[in-house]
């Protein structure tokens, strides 16, 4: 029954046994109504998510170079800034290895991680060994793909980045 | 939203002079948006309820959610956030395809076109370009938070799953997307990313022709890549989004199973009285 003082805590499913009612007193579910509170912040973050990307695409054009030549080879050949890391590590092995086994464990290990994961707890003091474990992918992940997206220059040589950023959008 | 007092007579009350007087209202009480709008005003606990179940879209959310949810540490809103992107993508994405041809080499002319002869063109493709490197920004970020919230675990798993598979098409999405303006930038990055598919195993070189529908990256890989971006990968995205989003409603959200105080900010009016424990 809806309470007037609190309008918010309305029960939905109809009239319940006074006990019932009594009972779930001792233990308030605390919920809100997505209408106004949750939609409101969703339309928030919407306009604000919209807001950047418009800031972005006033501030930024995206690039368009020559016309593509299969002829020209331009002085180095990036792959988009998600796969520099990859390109960074076939840079240094096998392109077996880099190109299919690498990016097909991370795939294979991301995908079969929440059934590989016996732990109890979901904090992360309850799953020290694995958070440790994909931590130190993900940091090896992402400084592979600073290295190749901001490091390396013509014959993927190291650059500096401030003497010479090769690094396109 | 009581009909007005009749006091000015017949006239005052046509439709025509309502209509006019007070639009608003004529408006609500028409059989139009009677039909269309079936529940009363989300002003009381019973209109929000009501709206909730009578509206399609709002059908998405639960009529409530824990306070917890509110605090936006609760999910960062990165899964949110993704899926706003992917919306502006396919708006922006699809007045870029008025205006473009995925042929060798007119697509290139198209681009040009696009920034200098066709309105709002260089701003629609900037909106496109810049929305898909967010996309795949945040949702790396979404599945990192994901990851060290646990909230992939039971019942989540395969959502997190689902996760994964939507990860990978919003790689390729983003892939196949920046062979199409046919510039050098587009055509190296493709041909340096796609050399790689010559090392899968058996199929070999194989594979990368078949990417490619060629030895080389030209007109057939652009029409290729052009198919994928704009067909099957977006109709593949718009399917896994719905059913990533269909599992988070009915899970809940993760940080609603935990215990103890997450969110201690989300203060929507503070409205938990104390309840004393009963005797
Ligand atoms: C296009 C990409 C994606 C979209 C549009 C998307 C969308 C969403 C949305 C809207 C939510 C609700 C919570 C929130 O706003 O964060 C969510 C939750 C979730 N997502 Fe995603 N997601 C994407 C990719 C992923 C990936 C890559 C993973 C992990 C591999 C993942 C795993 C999950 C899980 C397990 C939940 C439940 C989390 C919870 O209950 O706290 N999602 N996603």
């Amino acid at each position: 029954m809806p309470d007037e003082r609190n309008p918010e805590r309305y029960r939905l499913l109809g009239v319940v046994p006074r006990e019932i009612e009594v009972r779930k007193k001792q233990e308030p579910e605390d919920t809100v109504f997505i209408w106004p509170h949750f939609l409101v912040r969703h339309a928030v973050v919407a306009g604000a998510t919209i807001a950047v990307v418009f800031l972005l695409a006033i501030t930024f054009n995206a690039p368009l170079k020559d016309m593509a030549n299969p002829n020209l080879t331009p002085p180095v050949a990036k792959a988009p800034w998600y796969f520099a890391g990859l390109q960074e590590l076939l840079s240094h092995v096998h392109p077996m290895v880099a190109g299919i086994l690498a990016p097909g464990a991370a795939v294979l290990f991301l995908s079969a991680l929440p059934f590989l994961d016996r732990t109890k707890g979901w904090r992360i003091r309850d799953r020290k060994m694995l958070v440790s474990v994909f931590t130190v992918l993900v940091l090896a992940g992402f400084v592979l793909t600073l290295i190749g997206a901001l490091f390396r220059g013509p014959e993927w040589t190291w650059v500096w980045p401030w003497k010479h950023l090769y690094l396109e959008l | 939203m009581a009909s007005r007092a009749p006091r000015g007579g017949r006239i005052r009350n046509s439709a025509l002079f309502q209509a006019v007087l007070t639009p608003r209202e004529r408006f609500r009480k028409s059989e139009l948006y009677g039909s269309a709008i079936r529940h009363p005003r989300p002003d009381t606990p019973r209109g929000r309820a009501m709206t909730s179940f009578h509206n399609f879209f709002l059908h998405v959310y639960p009529v409530k959610v824990p306070r917890k949810v509110l605090s936006w540490r609760s999910t960062l809103r990165l899964g949110f956030i993704a899926t706003v992107l992917y919306l502006v993508l396919f708006v922006s994405g699809l007045y870029l395809m008025f205006f473009y041809h995925p042929a060798v080499p007119q697509a290139y002319f198209d681009m040009h076109n696009l920034s200098t002869g066709v309105a709002f063109g260089q701003f629609v493709r900037n909106i496109h370009r810049w929305s898909a490197h967010l996309m795949v920004a945040v949702v790396i970020l979404h599945l990192l938070r994901v990851f060290y919230a646990g909230a992939y675990k039971a019942p989540r798993q395969f959502n997190w799953l689902i996760g994964v598979a939507l990860l990978l098409a919003t790689l390729g999405l983003s892939f196949t997307g920046y062979l199409l303006p046919w510039d050098q930038l587009a055509f190296w990055a493709i041909t340096v990313g796609t050399n790689i598919a010559g090392y899968v195993p058996i199929l070999g070189d194989h594979a990368r022709q078949i990417l490619l529908g060629g030895p080389d990256v030209g007109g057939n890989a652009l029409l290729r890549f052009y198919v994928l971006h704009i067909y099957l990968l977006p109709a593949l995205m718009v399917l896994l989004i719905c059913v990533h989003i269909w599992r988070v409603r009915k899970d809940g959200f993760a940080v609603a199973d935990r215990d103890e105080e997450v969110a201690a900010d989300a203060t929507a009016e503070p409205e938990t009285e104390e309840v004393p424990v009963d005797a």
